[in-house]
């Protein structure tokens, strides 16, 4: 449940970006924080291990202004995506109020993709909530691949995989270009903030 | 209570708001930012487990180099040259899986400068095939340099075991015959590298795949020997012990 403080009307949503390891999680943070740092007014903490890979996890908060009274305020995070981090992942989804499953695209990665799903729902279920019913974006990341002639994983499959009883909505991206992550960013506010409102009611 | 009309009135403004922030098309991003929008770059993760192989070898790093490996063997199998860069590295990674501290002291050494040929062979886009092949070459030679290396003194062990023990004499056979298992460059490095073939000395025996399967045979048949070999020593030991 989100943070809501009444008395000065205001609004804290977390939200995290789950998915394997090096599926691009980070990368969507680092567009959204190279692209719009100066209107974001934030910085970017992220911890990493020598191989660049996230040891903790990433956060980037920024304020969208007050919207029907309310100053809503995001937090984005991502999650350690290895494996042996399960701890860390389960610590930093405790609040969550939305998730975006950033899976990787490429054929190689099909089975890294589904453990994290089901990871992701075990560890939803430690906090009492459901993958079904918290506010959920999916992401097919590293699409750009194609052109480098990297075998990707075709979207029917990938949606068959991850999406065929979620049915949330998804959107086919490349995190290191920049391509949809914002259409990915807006959807996953957009929905969290409106699940937020109907819990207030 | 919130009515649908509130919600409405939420998501329109949100919607906006959300315009006015990621509205992508007005800012675009300067060159230092786009530096650091790095490419993808496909051997990071291979390059993380190879520089954690300094700092500790474990059986989760051990499998996941390997996983790793045969990751990239997929998606580069149209690549012969870096094929066999990935067979030279998935060798090595076998051979340290079954001796770890008690691997030959230049095999480390040999690993980074493989994966850096590797790195510069996959990152250098304007390289031709010629220069491409002459890296992988030299690599090949440590690389065999290396291999005979551990032959000869695997051979020199089992010689100095067979006179030792002569109680022991299978197993120092078995070590001769994985001294020279150890390290190959699989055959199958020859089909993907039908263009390479002519120059590489790529001449190593063995379907890729099997390698490390073979390896692992190998390992198992001597814990098994091994095993069988102690119990037959304690069962002679019984016949001549205490009357």
């Amino acid at each position: 449940m989100a943070f809501i403080n009444l008395k000065k009307k205001e609004i804290q949503v977390k939200i995290v970006y789950y998915g394997p390891g090096r599926g691009g999680k980070t990368s969507n943070l680092e567009y959204i924080y190279r692209k719009f740092a100066e209107r974001i007014n934030s910085e970017m903490v992220t911890v990493k291990t020598h191989g660049d890979r996230t040891l903790f996890f990433d956060f980037l908060p920024f304020d969208i202004g007050v919207i029907n009274g309310y100053d809503v305020k995001i937090q984005l995070y991502t999650v350690p995506g290895q494996v042996k981090y399960n701890a860390t992942r389960r610590l930093v989804l405790r609040g969550v109020d939305g998730i975006v499953f950033v899976a990787d695209s490429m054929a190689v990665r099909r089975e890294k993709n589904i453990l994290a799903l089901k990871n992701l729902q075990e560890n939803l279920a430690a906090y009492k909530k459901s993958i079904f019913k918290i506010p959920f974006v999916i992401q097919y990341n590293k699409m750009d691949l194609k052109k480098q002639g990297i075998p990707l994983l075709p979207v029917k499959t990938l949606e068959n995989d991850l999406n065929s009883q979620l049915k949330m909505p998804s959107f086919q991206a490349s995190a290191v270009l920049g391509n949809n992550v914002v259409v990915t960013l807006k959807k996953i506010i957009s929905m969290t903030v409106a699940s937020i409102k109907t819990d207030l009611g | 209570m919130v009515d649908s009309k509130d919600i409405d009135t939420l998501s329109t403004e949100l919607e906006s708001r959300l315009d006015d922030l990621f509205g992508e098309n007005d800012i675009p991003l300067t060159n230092a930012q786009d530096n650091n929008l790095k490419e993808y770059y496909p051997l990071a993760e291979l390059k993380n487990l190879i520089l954690s192989i300094d700092w500790e070898i474990t059986d989760d790093l051990l499998e996941n180099l390997l996983q790793q490996l045969m990751d990239l063997q997929l998606t580069y199998e149209h690549d012969k040259i870096v094929m066999t860069f990935l067979q030279i590295l998935s060798s090595l990674g076998n051979y340290i899986k079954t001796h770890r501290a008690q691997a030959h002291p230049r095999t480390f050494k040999i690993l980074n400068s493989v994966f850096s040929s590797l790195d510069k062979v996959v990152l250098s886009k304007d390289m031709n095939e010629t220069e491409k092949k002459k890296i992988l070459r030299a690599e090949m030679n440590r690389y065999k340099a290396l291999r005979a290396q551990i032959g000869k003194s695997k051979a020199a062990a089992a010689q100095r075991k067979i006179k030792t023990s002569s109680a022991d004499t299978a197993a120092p056979e078995i070590r001769a015959k994985k001294a020279e298992t150890i390290i190959t460059i699989d055959g199958s490095s020859e089909p993907h590298g039908a263009a390479v073939k002519e120059d590489l000395p790529v001449t190593d025996q063995g379907p890729a795949v099997t390698v490390g399967t073979l390896e692992d045979a190998v390992a198992e048949i001597k814990r098994y020997l091994h095993t069988e070999i102690e119990a037959l020593k304690e069962e002679i030991r019984s016949w001549h012990g205490p009357k």
